[in-house]
């Protein structure tokens, strides 16, 4: 016998996912992709690597030669001449860093011509902060080479982070769109 | 509530946010930090090497508060992992921490003890040769670090531009 629905029965309606849980699941696909395109198709073939370090290294060197310091590059590696260089390796030119920024601003929900812009603009202000970072490298090393650890170790707390989250505040406040975690 | 004592309370709120966000810089950098590096150098870099004695392929070295480990066959590169309850979660911490959003900060807390048996499953599966894994290690480290912190930025921008700080209604 088949029970009939009484008038008081409550018929369940799907409840659409809410925006915290689909910012998360979408911020949580990109960061994945991102991170098994990195792993499987960039880092073994090193070209992105290769050009983000060598680029950096040559417009840190130009912009210390701009502010009158002596520099000579040589690949990978600047010096500030008559003192230790410095060399920028393949996890030091802060790809892993514009993957990250990039990640929050393709998830969180706002208009994608605004969100192309403020993209581009993220990035190579990240790609700028990251050329300081290097000059900052090779006058730090040249005068406090005894510190250079620490300066190394704590560089990203200064040159990276401070930025990908106030780019990613100023996201949320220049996007227009509705709080996702209490909607309304 | 007027509008007096609407600006103070912002005023509050923004003062406690600075203040946890400056005590956790420094207790971030010059306690919790040094000791998470101390505890891969001598604890758990110590431990997965003598696990991996017999297996040449596997370097594993202690960078800061990061293991790292690579393979010598170029099977994967670049695998680094942090400890639980590393800085990634204390920032985000302090900020929900300072906004009053408790049952998101629960979330994060249970996850990072989860994490006390997600890393060592993980990295046993991979020191076993299970090559495979290892991108998704990489990519789980990457997930997991990145939400913290993106909760952490929803949570300061949405808390210090509401009125009533209502506590988040998960579904």
């Amino acid at each position: 016998m088949v029970p009939s629905l009484g008038i008081n029965s409550k018929i369940e309606k799907s409840k659409p996912i809410s925006p915290l849980a689909l910012f998360l699941i979408k911020a949580g696909g990109v960061y994945a992709a991102w991170q098994f395109l990195y792993n499987l198709v960039f880092l073994p073939d090193g070209r992105l690597d290769t050009f983000l370090s060598l680029s950096g290294v040559n417009l840190a060197g130009s912009l210390l030669a701009l502010l009158g310091w002596e520099v000579e590059v040589s690949g990978r590696i600047i010096t500030c001449i008559g003192e230790k260089g410095v060399e920028i390796q393949n996890g030091c030119n802060g790809l892993n860093l514009l993957g990250l920024y990039g990640g929050f601003i393709i998830a969180y929900p706002g208009p994608w011509t605004k969100r192309s812009l403020f993209l581009m603009i993220g990035l190579f202000v990240l790609f700028i902060a990251n050329i300081l970072r290097i000059a900052f490298f090779a006058v730090f090393n040249a005068n406090l080479p005894q510190y250079f650890d620490i300066a190394h170790n704590y560089s990203s707390y200064v040159f990276f982070y401070p930025i990908v989250l106030l780019f990613w505040y100023l996201w949320t406040v220049i996007s227009d769109e509705n709080d996702i975690l209490i909607p309304g | 509530m007027d509008c007096y004592q609407r600006r103070e309370r912002h005023f509050n709120s923004w003062l406690k946010l600075i203040f946890s966000l400056g005590s956790f810089c420094l207790l971030y950098l010059f306690l919790i930090r040094p000791i998470q590096s101390i505890l891969v150098a001598d604890l758990v870099v110590p431990a997965l090497k003598s696990y991996t004695e017999a297996e040449p392929d596997f370097e594993i070295v202690a960078i800061q508060d990061d293991f790292w480990i690579e393979s010598h066959s170029n099977r994967f590169m670049d695998l680094f992992i942090n400890l639980p309850f590393n800085g990634y979660f204390w920032l985000t911490a302090t900020i929900l921490w300072a906004l009053k959003k408790k049952i998101i900060l629960k979330v994060i807390v249970y996850y990072n003890l989860a994490l006390f048996v997600i890393h060592p499953v993980l990295i046993f599966i991979l020191l076993n040769k299970n090559y495979w894994i290892a991108p998704w290690i990489s990519a789980h480290e990457m997930v997991y670090k990145s939400l913290f912190l993106s909760l952490g930025v929803l949570v300061l921008k949405e808390g210090l531009s509401r009125k009533n700080d209502i506590e988040i209604r998960m579904r």
